[in-house]
């Protein structure tokens, strides 16, 4: 079963005269255990979707489940669990997600006490969770006492605190430098292959996208192309790299061509398909197709 | 390395901590508005003490104390009794007679004092143009009283066995006289007066050992003598002298049928109006109850103390009606500070909240954090407040009365809990989310207007409140002028966009840069909410309505003064003839002077009708000239013109009748009390017509003075008082004068200067309120304004420039809130004077409406705007300690 499942996931943001549409039937399966990355241009959604999926935000409609909880059916008290027990995050900006005035060892216990673990318990999960993340050191800094590497990887530790099975990280590495952004990004994936907590990644930062294995890119709200890396032994035994992008293919045979692609062979408005055996071949729609 | 405490009270400390500066306005506040809630009844209740005080000091006496008249059991078939009989069974019934007054009446009341007299006969006194009569008095204690200035006090009497006396004449009484007594009846020691059952001889002259003792007044009589005027006009001196009180077993006879009489001082001073209620209910008890003397004795208590009591009562309750209609008012605004003190608090709070939201925590965990820390920063404040209060004026309330002010402290933990916004929005994007959930906005406004005008409706259902029937605070009429500035509040929001959309096509049709961005900006992201609004509406109408209240009450006392006095000032003598008023006039500063006759019960015909009235007498043109708001009714020829008092309404202008001999036509009709003194149904003629009345009339025994401009009306009555003085009989009864200064100083009782302090304090606490509502309001707002300010200018726009488009911030809605305030604070005097009975509270019997003086109130509105002026630069300059470079790099925090 899949541990992330959307499906036509629509969500419109309405005001007065004014109607957004944020995600236009958005479709994404994860598996438990897979750390994904999704990139998109601002106002792709991403943020959007990250929202629903955290239970923040509810869709306007199609299909969403976490973890098995379904995120378009659940009641407060639901979302309030659901929030407390299955999922944790990490955000871009770290006043959103660590008190200021709270040490680290507080603000992991501040989501301990939040999800009411026993008092017993908290001051050696909070020991655990910062030598997981190897900030022991940090227990008793408060956050403007940290760089901001260090307050991800205490926010991580945060997220982490009440053993969710998801982790939802929006641009983690957003404002860090690279050296930072890669012991953050290295964290993460730390946390994704010893505790096998699912993780999606939203970010833009090329160089976090290269490192995953899944790479989920959405263009105005909807998901258009996947690239899936794998590393293979070549036939002198040394390891290489290998990714493959691929475009999503909806329920009813929707497609997005890589925008690349497009300028490329300047497509537009519509292009003649050809059915071979066992591929589709697009072309251009040529001057004497138009006739 | 210190191991900080990971428990949630030790985590919640941390948080409650961090709060700052900013939260210590809240606990400032709740401390300020618990020491004002706790004190008010405190002062309410010592002004209301003060009151029962004076009044009952002001009043006489014979009045006020518990006054018993009756006669003295005397068993018949014991005809000769010791005085152990007055000791033994008397004094000890009256003695556990006062024993069963229950506390608090008690402690108020004095020792009893009694004593019996036979009854008054006449006296036989050598070489007395006058008639004299006298009664003899049995006082026990009467040796303690008084002084013996001459002579030995007398020994008992018995009618037979005088040593040199014929048989069967008995032997004279020896009695004590008081000195003025004496003189009056021309008496010393040594002389014997003509009396029955036999004569008396002076054996003592006395003079009251402590002259202002109430016993004086209650046996007036024996201290000095009362000169009365007989049917035919003859004078009459009235006195009682002391027999011992040995001679009791010899004088059972005349003693029986003569009068006994006891009493009880009652000390004000020791009274509170705490114990109000019971104080009554036990006066009229003591007025129903018999002390139970013995072998027929009767003594029957009568006092006007509980009706006094009852009276004070329902002035204090007219006050707390007027004070709790201020009041109302102000719990709102109150409410409303605290409501944005409190989401200023929420602000500061705002990330942390919808981080522990979207970690997990549930709303109720949230509201009740945020509950809690209110919680934290109020009640030290509000408990501090109680225990001040109860420091500066202790009061014996039981423990809940006295804490239960502190639960104003639990406001700002209601409103934390209420507005805690638990919805952990991951980020908010104004540009995408509903401005206003307007269903539910539209339907708690209806609401609130329809309770407004059910308010109103019940209230002008109910119309004038008779006297008697407020009693303690009303809750409808505390709460209307409220619900209306809230209904009225909430229209002004409505319409203010449309007002500020015209502004705004003006303004840009003028071309002003300014004056369009600052118009476009109030409209489209106003900085200052609804509760602002409230806070200024209802605050500009407090100030409004305490002004217009209190020049209300200040003109209805004037009004009551003049009424009573029923000129500048008022002379009232046994006798005030033409010479006397001549005289008067002569006084440097009167302007005019009239006397006046009043002849009770006389008859006269109107319209056929048979009636009865008190007939003055004045000279018509004098009295015009010292009333010339009363009509003309000066006699020429004919019928009598004659002014009657509007008791008789049937009665229209132009009714003719008879009053004795003389035709009258009715000249004009006028209410009762424009007369003083001359009760309630009067008909008033012309001295020149008085001749053709055929009635015999009183003689004038009133004065009334005009007095010029610069002169000093008491200094004149005094003057004026000294020349009737002089001129009265020998023996006439005192001189009594009033002025309208004296008049209206009585009329300012206690209880209306704390109406007038609780309205002045209600006005400044507005006042102050509208001030930190501003400061508040605008520093909350500093955050955006700042960003915006730094924004305008880097695209180059000057300070003043700056300095008018944030005038705009402010200006429209204080300009909303001073028309909406006024209007209100105009319209609800004017509603309470129609629903509460003013009459209860000013005395008088006009009905006082409201008085709208336009100068008092033009000026609290300038101190309004003043006040809207400094808070706008003190908020402006907190906020402009943020640099507008510093604002623009921080950048979006969404």
């Amino acid at each position: 079963m899949m541990q992330i499942d959307c499906a036509d996931l629509v969500r419109i943001f309405s005001a007065e005269g004014v109607e957004v549409q944020a995600l236009q039937g958005l479709t994404l399966g994860v598996d438990r255990g897979e750390l994904t990355a999704i990139v998109g241009a601002s106002g792709s959604g991403k943020s959007t979707l990250l929202s629903i999926l955290s239970g923040l935000d509810r869709p306007t409609a199609g299909r969403a489940s976490v973890a098995g909880h379904d995120l378009l059916t659940m009641t407060a008290r639901e979302r309030t669990l659901f929030r407390r027990r299955t999922i944790g995050f990490v955000w871009q900006q770290t006043s959103r997600n660590l008190l200021p005035y709270l040490t680290a060892g507080e603000n992991i216990a501040q989501s301990l006490a939040i999800a009411r673990r026993p008092r017993a318990q908290r001051s050696r999960r909070v020991d655990d969770l910062l030598e997981l993340l190897d900030i022991g050191e940090l227990r008793d800094r408060r956050p403007p006492e940290m760089s901001g590497g260090q307050q991800q990887r205490v926010a991580i530790a945060v997220a982490l605190a009440n053993e969710p099975e998801v982790l939802f990280a929006d641009e983690p590495t957003g404002s860090l430098d690279e050296a930072n952004s890669q012991r953050v990004f290295d964290a993460l994936r730390d946390v994704n292959e010893r505790l096998g907590v699912t993780v999606l990644i939203v970010t833009h930062d090329s160089d976090v996208s290269t490192q995953v294995r899944r790479t989920v890119q959405i263009r105005d709200g909807r998901t258009s192309t996947e690239v899936l890396r794998s590393t293979r032994l070549d036939e002198h035994g040394t390891e290489h790299l290998h990714a493959r992008e691929y475009a999503v293919l909806d329920k009813v045979g929707r497609m997005q061509l890589p925008q690349d692609y497009i300028t490329r062979l300047a497509m537009r408005d519509r292009v003649r398909l050809e059915l071979e055996e066992d591929h589709v071949q697009v072309h251009r729609a040529d001057s004497e197709d138009e006739r | 390395m210190t191991r900080t405490r990971l428990t949630a009270p030790g985590l919640l400390l941390r948080h409650l901590r961090s709060g700052g500066a900013v939260s210590l306005l809240l606990p400032v506040l709740v401390l300020l508005a618990v020491l004002s809630i706790a004190l008010a009844p405190r002062a309410l209740g010592q002004v209301a003490t003060d009151e029962v005080q004076q009044d009952l000091a002001q009043q006489s006496p014979l009045i006020v104390d518990l006054v018993a008249t009756g006669r003295l059991g005397i068993p018949l078939s014991e005809s000769r009794l010791g005085t152990e009989y007055l000791t033994d069974t008397t004094e000890s019934a009256l003695e556990a007679f006062r024993e069963r007054i229950p506390s608090p009446l008690l402690d108020a009341t004095g020792p009893i004092s009694w004593m019996v007299q036979t009854p008054v006969d006449t006296a036989e006194v050598a070489d007395l143009e006058a008639r004299a009569t006298l009664s003899l008095s049995i006082d026990l204690e009467w040796l303690d009283q008084v002084d013996i200035v001459e002579g030995v006090a007398p020994t008992g009497w018995a009618p037979i066995g005088g040593v040199g006396l014929s048989a069967g004449e008995p032997p004279p009484i020896e009695v004590a006289i008081s000195t003025a007594s004496a003189t009056a009846l021309g008496v010393e020691v040594g002389d014997v007066i003509g009396f029955t059952p036999a004569p008396l001889v002076v054996t003592a002259v006395y003079e009251p050992r402590e002259p202002t003792d109430r016993r004086w007044m209650h046996a007036a009589d024996l201290a000095a003598p009362q000169v009365l005027r007989g049917e035919r006009a003859e004078t009459i001196i009235r006195t009682s002298v002391y027999v011992s009180p040995e001679s009791f077993a010899s004088l059972t006879e005349e003693l029986a049928v003569g009068t006994m009489c006891a009493w009880m001082p009652i000390d004000p001073a020791s009274m509170s109006y705490a114990d109000a209620v019971e104080l009554e209910e036990q006066a009229r008890q003591v007025l129903t109850a018999s002390p139970g003397l013995q072998y027929g004795g009767e003594l029957d208590f009568r006092s006007n103390l509980p009706d006094l009591i009852a009276a004070t009562m329902v002035r204090v309750a007219a006050m707390s009606a007027l004070i709790a209609l201020s009041v109302s008012g102000l719990a709102g605004v109150l409410v409303a500070v605290f409501a944005l003190g409190v989401r200023s608090v929420l602000t500061r709070r705002a990330t942390a909240l919808s981080l522990a939201a979207a970690r997990g925590a549930g709303e109720l965990q949230l509201r009740g954090v945020m509950a809690l820390e209110m919680l934290v920063l109020s009640m030290p404040a509000a408990v501090l407040g109680v225990a001040i209060a109860a420091t500066l004026i202790p009061d014996e309330s039981g423990p809940l009365e006295t804490l239960l002010p502190a639960a104003v402290g639990l406001i700002p933990a209601l409103l934390a809990g209420a507005l805690t916004t638990a919805r952990p929005s991951a980020r908010r994007r104004h540009d995408l989310t509903s401005p206003a959930r307007s269903r539910a906005r539209i339907i708690i406004e209806l609401s609130v207007v329809a309770l407004a005008a059910l308010a109103l409706l019940l209230l002008s259902r109910r119309g004038l409140a008779g006297p008697s029937t407020v009693v303690g605070i009303d809750p409808l009429l505390s709460a209307t002028p409220l619900l209306l500035a809230i209904a009225a509040c909430l229209g002004a929001l409505r319409l203010y966009p449309w007002v500020l959309r015209a502004v705004q096509q003006r303004v840009r049709r003028r071309g002003d840069a300014t004056a369009v961005f600052g118009s476009a900006r109030a409209l489209r992201d106003p900085a200052l909410g609804f509760a602002t609004a409230l806070a200024l509406v209802v605050g500009v109408s407090i100030v409004v309505f305490s002004t217009v209240l209190s020049s209300t009450v200040s003109a209805g006392l004037i009004d009551r003064a003049a009424v009573e006095v029923g000129a500048d000032a008022r002379l009232q003598a046994a006798v005030i003839d033409d010479s006397m008023i001549a005289a008067v006039r002569e006084l440097e500063g009167v302007t005019a002077a009239v006397a006046y006759s009043v002849t009770p019960d006389v008859p006269f015909v109107v319209d056929g009708d048979d009636r009865t009235a008190s007939v003055i007498v004045a000279d018509a043109a004098a009295l015009q000239a010292v009333r010339p708001d009363l009509p003309d009714a000066s006699f020429a020829a004919g019928a009598v013109p004659v002014v009657l008092s509007s008791n008789w309404s049937a009665v229209s202008v132009g009714a003719t009748g008879t009053l004795g001999e003389a035709d009258i036509v009715v000249a004009d009709v006028i209410d009762a009390g424009v007369l003083p003194g001359a009760g309630r149904g009067w008909i008033l003629v012309d001295a020149d017509a008085a001749a053709a009345l055929g009635v015999e009339l009183a003689v004038p025994t009133v004065a009334l003075l005009s007095v010029a401009d610069d002169a000093d009306p008491a200094s004149l009555t005094a003057e004026a008082r000294q020349i009737i003085e002089q001129a009265q009989p020998t023996g006439a009864a005192v001189v009594t004068s009033t002025d309208r200064a004296t008049a209206l100083a009585t009329a300012r009782t206690p209880i209306v200067e704390g109406l007038e302090a609780a309205l002045v304090i209600a006005a400044l606490a507005s006042l102050a309120l509208m001030l930190i509502t501003i400061v508040l309001a605008t520093a909350a707002a500093a955050a955006a304004r700042n960003r915006l300010l730094g924004i305008l200018r880097v695209i180059g726009m000057s300070t003043a420039q700056l300095r008018r488009v944030q005038s705009w911030e402010l200006g429209p809605l204080a300009v909303v809130a001073l028309a909406v305030g006024t209007l209100l604070g105009l319209v609800l005097p004017t509603l309470v004077t129609a629903v509460l009975d003013l009459r209860d509270f000013i005395g008088g019997e006009a009905v006082v409406g409201a008085v709208i003086e336009p100068l008092p109130v033009l000026l609290v509105l300038a101190l309004f705007a003043g006040i809207v002026a400094v808070a706008a630069v003190i908020a402006l300059a907190l906020g402009r300690r943020l640099a507008p470079a510093g604002i623009l790099t921080m950048g979006d925090s969404s």
